[in-house]
């Protein structure tokens, strides 16, 4: 049990520490229907999560079900996702690094509709961000694959699950806390922790990339048996 | 052999028709150093297609030799990569359809520099783009993936692998031998087909990823025998 949380805990702070979405959560605090529309961005990040947690945790269970060697398919399938991951990583941050650009960034007109954006519209926004973040996937399928993996019971598994979803988006919760328990203290804090988080976007990104995608893809090695 | 083929086409297509690449061949084809720049950016994206089969090709030839259970392994490796494949341009389609950002085109300003290129930075230029695609990364993962399943033989596999690598870039190579064999009825030719391209270039790549895309859902589900 340990070792799951030691091998999800990159894939965790990588879903977790994404400067742009926790910039879009202390944003739409700061808007005129901030804590609900805030929840709401959170909800439909979440409502994603869930999504793909039921769709991939009964495709990968059913592949490692239906053949006689379920522990060996259970572990090439983590290794392979795990080199995937670490890929994706790799190139997003030499991708910042050349170019600035990271391609799991949501489109600038979506981030400029957040100032008046209500709880609907803020739910879409943080479904939308994460169909269509590389990244985000992959990250998901990549726990799912560890939890699986792991072989907990069904109960266990999907308690594990939940606790990477609410773990990836502990900074949205801890903003959104921060605002509903002293909301005149948490606005200077905030406002300071966006403004950094703005400031070092490119930084945070590039070492998260290169740090993770280096433990992943030594991770995926070992598990495919080359080191 | 010809399931190996089937399996592989979408891929190569995926690889190959891409529209912003076959526009920049035509652009650099039209610069000062034409000929000469054109066939450098070829060989740049060529160079890293290699590099990733010399890589990756090592990789998952280890993991696989080093299991007992070698073919089934081999098809759950295969399975894994297409279900990720299958994400990766489901994923890209959405985010074209909602956004008109494709994450894997180059970035604006390098495709300002092709008018000025020399031979040197187009190899750059050509090897640069593969290296920041994530998509290209794991298409040519995947076919790697693939063609170890086949088991083939150390030769055939190595054959299958630069065929691949020349199929992925044969609309370039056609672009190429155009402008080689006749330069001068081929201007038009290639004018009218990079500003069709360009007009068509989101419509392509969102029929392109959904269609494949679900054709590689279908086969991942089936190799890890959900459906």
């Amino acid at each position: 049990m340990s070792n799951l949380w030691v091998s999800m805990l990159p894939l965790i702070i990588g879903g977790a520490l994404v400067p742009i979405q926790i910039v879009i959560t202390i944003l739409l605090l700061s808007s005129a229907s901030g804590k609900r529309t805030a929840l709401a961005w959170i909800a439909g990040m979440t409502a994603v999560r869930l999504v793909q947690g039921v769709v991939f945790g009964s495709i990968l269970s059913v592949g490692t079900a239906t053949t006689d060697e379920s522990s060996g398919t259970s572990s090439m399938i983590v290794a392979t996702i795990l080199l995937v991951v670490a890929v994706l990583l790799i190139v997003s941050g030499i991708r910042q690094l050349l170019t600035d650009v990271d391609p799991d960034a949501p489109p600038p007109k979506w981030l400029t509709a957040t100032e008046v954006m209500g709880p609907a519209k803020g739910f879409a926004l943080g479904a939308g961000l994460l169909v269509i973040g590389v990244k985000s996937w992959v990250f998901t399928l990549g726990a799912i694959a560890l939890i699986g993996q792991a072989d907990l019971g069904r109960g266990s598994s999907v308690l594990t699950f939940l606790a990477f979803v609410v773990l990836t988006e502990i900074v949205h919760l801890v903003a959104l806390a921060m605002v509903l328990v002293a909301p005149d203290r948490s606005e200077v804090a905030l406002a300071a922790a966006s403004g950094w988080l703005s400031r070092h976007n490119r930084v945070i990104v590039i070492v998260v990339s290169f740090v993770f995608g280096l433990w992943f893809l030594v991770k995926a090695l070992n598990g495919l048996g080359v080191i | 052999m010809s399931n190996l083929w089937g399996s592989m086409v979408p891929l190569i297509i995926g690889s190959a028709v891409v529209p912003i690449q076959i526009i920049i061949t035509i652009l650099l084809l039209r610069s000062a150093s034409g000929k000469r720049t054109a066939l450098a950016w070829i060989a740049g994206m060529t160079t890293v297609r290699l590099l990733q089969g010399v890589l990756f090709g090592l990789i998952l030839s280890s993991g696989t030799s080093s299991a007992d259970e070698s073919s089934g392994e081999s098809s759950t490796i295969v399975a894994s990569f297409l279900l990720v494949v299958a994400v990766l341009l489901i994923v890209t389609g959405i985010r074209q359809l909602l956004s008109e950002v494709d994450p894997d085109a180059p970035p604006p300003k390098w495709l300002t520099m092709t008018e000025t290129m020399g031979p040197g930075k187009a190899f750059a230029l050509g090897a640069g783009l593969l290296l920041i695609g994530a998509k290209f990364w794991i298409f040519t993962l995947s076919a790697i993936a693939l063609i170890g399943e086949a088991d083939l033989g150390r030769s055939s596999s190595i054959l299958t692998f630069l065929a691949f690598v020349a199929l992925a870039q044969v609309a370039h190579l056609v672009v190429l031998g155009m402008a080689l064999i006749a330069p001068e009825k081929s201007d038009a030719a290639l004018a009218s087909a990079s500003a069709w391209l360009t007009r068509h270039n989101r419509v392509i790549m969102i029929v392109l990823s959904f269609v494949f895309g679900a054709w590689f859902l279908v086969k991942a589900l089936d190799g890890l025998g959900v459906i």
